[in-house]
């Protein structure tokens, strides 16, 4: 016998066999070193028959096989120790506790040899007030079980468990009450441990699981439940201290899942899911022993959710990369509907994607990492989506903030439509030559009544640059991103947001702006009506700030400008072509503005009813009209002490 | 040389015995309400063993050194055999004389029919059945023949078959000519314990068994005879002692059997495992060597 199993047994019989009016039966069997047994302590109501039937076999080494039933009534207190030892010891545990049942009907079986068990239980009860059912084995540290449980409730269940080369334990449960739940665990002799359950309160559960630990934890689990609150979920840890799990929860309302989760070498959980129902949430963590964390999740009200969603926490999962990556691909349709991502590593950066929408329907592939040594020394958080919603309101949003402070954004949102979205975030450090900082960018298309889109990004010195297009009952496509960086190349660092953009719309403008840390900043932007607006802006902020476009625009009205303006010493510099009426623009512009001057200037051809050019700074304005069509080269400048203003036209009759 | 072949045949036996594969089995039932517990524990192995000897020789004193130092003249020879209760105990040991025997000892057993244990207690009952079969048969034939003249001898003997015993023993004996046959067979065991959530009602152990002793003796020390017989709960039923101190002339067959069907449910039983060995004579179960021979104060 094993110092493990002399250590087991003792306890096992210890605690098994506590009961106060109780008859324990025993029965053990040896030969050639080996040993079997099996030991039962039994207090049960006189309403309730019980009998079983085991027998050694000799014949090619001592074995033995049981076979039990239990029928009736009442109450029921059963456990049961089944065990081998002389060559791989094992224990295997059962205990069955039911109270109060109007009907029992149980039955059991297992087989025994010295360096093999196998058992398995089933028991049906009806009208119980409480009752248990467990069954575990532990082999060489390796330890697996299945538990179900009701509490005023029909219970059905089938348990078994298999040692040997590994331990594996599994259930399937069919169960109707106040509240029902299931779990299944297991832990190996080395730490890895994998959990998976099941429950509802007030309501009906079916679900199949199955645990094995040997070298490695594994857990999964199939279940389908249905009532006031449910859920189900499965976790695993491995021995480093990576976790993960995955989790989904209803309220009044629906589960289809299927879960799985697993420790080897690295922990990793996933599900596929359908929750229906008033709240219904899907979710999944991953951790690291490095604590770099990603967390992804689906949530909805009133309505349906699919999902698919993995996260892995670990080391070496393709070269010497190591952190925490979890991804979802998600179905909404529901009142309300929001899919999230989120990654921190170890250092503070942090990365997140997110899409929500109302009454309507939203579909979302989304991605997220966090770690170091990817690829070569690259070290950081990153989140992405792959969105497209239908439905009253849509919005989608990713950011990230390194560990620095530096922080970029980038949105899209619309109300009655369709939008799609490409779009991510990410904050890293050592990505090529020590660059650092963070970065977000959308590639979106919106048709709705009205739509936007952003990015915005603000440095750690508190240098910030945005980029926005918005639009009113139309089409807005737009690729647009803004990113805050340090030690890029030379050791350049700042701020920056660009976008190209194409609206087709009753309104649409299309705004970008760059702001220095002395609060100095240049705005360009454009504007339309009841036609269309094609643009290039980009903007950036560096302890002074600059920004330019490249606009088109055709429709009953437009508007296109560049501003530079030093608040800290009030001057500024302006320029802008306005048409009111049959408008087309073309038109290209710069604005700039530092610590000593202010600078904007424009380059157009215009046509339309009323064109107007104009420039202005603290010194006054100029401005001119015209009609027609016509070219144009505008600038304004100012130093605080001194400017001009200029206005070129060229016309064509 | 005499002497010599005897102790090897003594070792041998020994040897044969103790390295035979083994098959054991446990069952006991515990009643947690008032502490009330039972169990029973089995031992057989799949075997066989026949051994044939005889002895005819003097013991006398034997110079083991040069220097002439002499060693004391002896004899001493014991068997145990053991086979699921079946059980074979001899003990020998005689000073200076002539000493001849001749012995054969036949044993076969069977340990690889399954064991069954059942449970039972039906509903709208307190009442629990608890059930065990065992089919491990055991044949244990052995006859012995013994003449000796000279200072001193004591020949014990004792055949058991679970919980039945028969044996003489001849001590102090300068004259002793015996011959002893003996027979057992045990076919099946079964045990049946009835129980409630209170208490243990009954245990009832019935092992199927015969056994089958003959002696016929010339003795001038005593002689003691004895026989017992137990029922199925282990109550004696059958008891039987005798002491002849002074010259005798015995004959002697005793002839105990106890059949049962795999009914379980009959009589009162219980096997000698229950009951332990307590009740046995202290030098029956004692370590036998010369020195507990002579100086054995149990007679």
């Amino acid at each position: 016998m094993t110092r493990l199993f002399r250590f087991i047994v003792p306890i096992a019989c210890f605690l098994i066999f506590q009961g106060v009016y109780a008859i324990d039966i025993s029965f053990s069997a040896s030969s050639g070193g080996g040993t079997v047994g099996i030991a039962g302590s039994y207090d049960v109501d006189d309403s309730v028959g019980v009998s079983g039937k085991a027998s050694a076999s000799f014949d090619g080494g001592v074995s033995m096989t049981d076979s039990q039933s239990l029928s009736g009534s009442g109450d029921a207190d059963i456990k049961q120790v089944m065990y081998g030892s002389g060559g791989a010891d094992y224990v295997l545990n059962y205990a069955l506790d039911i109270l109060g049942a109007t009907s029992i009907k149980g039955t059991g079986r297992s087989t025994l040899t010295p360096v093999a068990g196998s058992a398995s239980r089933s028991v049906s009860t009806t009208g119980t007030s409480l009752m248990t059912s467990e069954l575990s084995g532990v082999q060489g540290g390796d330890f697996a079980g299945v538990w179900s449980y009701g509490q005023s409730a029909d219970v059905s269940t089938t348990q078994s468990v298999d040692t040997g080369q590994s331990v594996t334990a599994s259930q399937s449960i069919s169960a109707e009450g106040l509240y029902v739940w299931a779990y299944g665990g297991a832990i190996d002799a080395y730490g890895n441990w994998a959990e998976t359950s099941v429950g509802v309160l007030d309501g009906r559960v079916v679900a199949d699981q199955e645990v094995e630990a040997g070298n490695s934890a594994f857990a999964n689990q199939t279940a389908e439940l249905e009532g006031g609150y449910g859920w189900a979920w499965a976790a695993a840890e491995d021995e480093e201290g990576n976790e993960a799990w995955t989790e989904s929860y209803v309220e009044d309302g629906d589960i289809t899942t299927g879960q799985y989760a697993a420790a080897d070498d690295g922990a990793s959980a996933s599900q596929t899911t359908v929750v229906e129902g008033e709240d219904g949430r899907a979710e999944s963590y991953a951790e690291d022993d490095e604590m770099n964390r990603v967390m992804t999740w689906a949530m909805i009200e009133n309505g349906t959710l699919e999902t698919d969603q993995m996260v892995w926490a670990g080391e070496d999962w393709w070269f010497d990369d190591e952190g925490a990556v979890a991804s979802q691909h998600t179905f909404i349709e529901a009142d309300r509907g929001n899919a999230t991502s989120m990654a921190w590593d170890d250092d503070g950066n942090f990365a997140s994607t997110s899409a929500s929408m109302t009454n309507g329907t939203l579909e979302t592939h989304q991605d997220v990492w966090a770690g170091d040594d990817w690829w070569f020394d690259y070290e950081g958080a990153e989140a992405y989506q792959d969105t497209f919603i239908e439905a009253d309101r849509g919005n989608a949003t990713s950011s990230a903030r390194d560990d620095d402070g530096n922080f970029a954004n980038t949105s899209a949102s619309m109300t009655n439509g369709t939008l799609e979205t490409l779009q991510g975030a990410w904050a890293v450090e050592d990505w090529g030559d020590d660059y650092e900082g963070v970065e977000a960018y959308q590639n979106t298309f919106i048709e709705a009544d009205r739509g936007n889109a952003s990015s915005a990004a603000r440095d750690d010195d508190g240098n910030f640059a945005n980029t926005s297009a918005t639009m009113t009952n139309g089409t807005l496509e737009t690729y647009q991103g803004a990113w805050a960086v340090e030690d890029w190349v030379d050791d350049y660092e700042g701020v920056r947001a660009g976008q190209w953009t194409m609206i087709t719309a009753e309104n649409g403008s299309a705004m970008s702006r760059a702001e220095d840390t002395n609060g100095s900043y240049i705005k360009i932007g454009a504007e339309v009506e009841n036609g269309s607006l094609e643009t290039n802006q980009w903007v950036e902020a560096v302890n002074s700030a600059r920004g330019y476009q490249n606009t088109s625009i055709v429709g009953d009205f437009a508007l296109a400008f560049c501003e530079a303006n030093n608040t800290d010493r009030s001057y500024f510099a302006y320029v802008a072509n306005r048409i009111d009426g049959n408008a087309s623009l073309e038109f290209e512009g710069n604005a700039t503005v530092n610590a000593s001057e202010a600078w904007a200037n424009l380059s157009s051809h215009a046509e339309g009813d009323r064109i107007r050019g104009l420039a202005t700074s603290t010194f006054g304005t100029i401005s001119d009209e015209y009609w027609g069509s016509c070219n144009y080269d505008i600038v304004a400048y100012e130093n605080g002490t001194s400017g001009f203003l200029a206005i070129a036209k060229g016309t064509t009759i | 040389m005499n002497r010599f072949r005897t102790l090897t045949t003594a070792l041998l036996l020994a040897a044969l015995i103790s390295t035979a594969p083994a098959a054991s089995w446990t069952g006991s039932v515990h009643n947690v309400t008032d502490g009330s517990s039972w169990w029973i524990h089995r031992q057989s192995g799949t075997m066989k063993l026949n051994i044939s000897s005889s002895v005819e020789g003097e013991i006398a004193p034997i110079a083991v050194t040069p220097a002439g130092r002499v060693l004391s003249p002896h004899y001493s020879g014991m068997a145990d055999l053991d086979a699921n209760d079946v059980r074979l105990q001899e003990r020998t040991a005689a000073l200076e004389g002539t000493y001849s025997s001749e012995e054969q000892i036949s044993l076969k057993a069977e340990a690889e029919a399954s064991v069954n244990r059942t449970y039972s207690k039906p509903a709208g009952s307190n009442v629990w059945t608890i059930t065990l079969e065992e089919n491990w048969p055991v044949a244990l034939n052995a006859s012995r023949t013994v003449d000796y003249v000279g200072k001193n001898i004591n020949d014990r003997d004792r055949a058991g078959n679970s919980g039945d015993s028969v044996g003489a023993s001849f001590l102090y004996n300068k004259e002793l000519s015996r011959e002893r046959n003996v027979a057992l067979r045990l076919e099946r065991l079964n045990a049946t314990v009835i129980a409630t959530n209170d208490t243990i009602i009954s245990v009832d152990v019935f092992p199927t068994r015969s056994t089958v002793y003959y002696i016929t003796s010339h003795s001038t020390g005593i002689a003691d005879l004895r026989y017992r017989q137990l029922d199925s709960r282990g109550d004696l039923i059958n008891l039987g002692e005798e002491r002849y101190s002074g010259t005798y002339d015995i004959t002697r067959k005793v002839e105990m059997e106890s059949v049962y069907t795999n009914d379980t449910d009959e009589k009162d039983w219980l096997s000698c495992c229950v009951g332990g060995c307590s009740d046995l004579d202290p030098c029956e179960i004692a370590s036998w060597g010369e020195v507990g021979v002579f100086d054995c104060a149990c007679s």
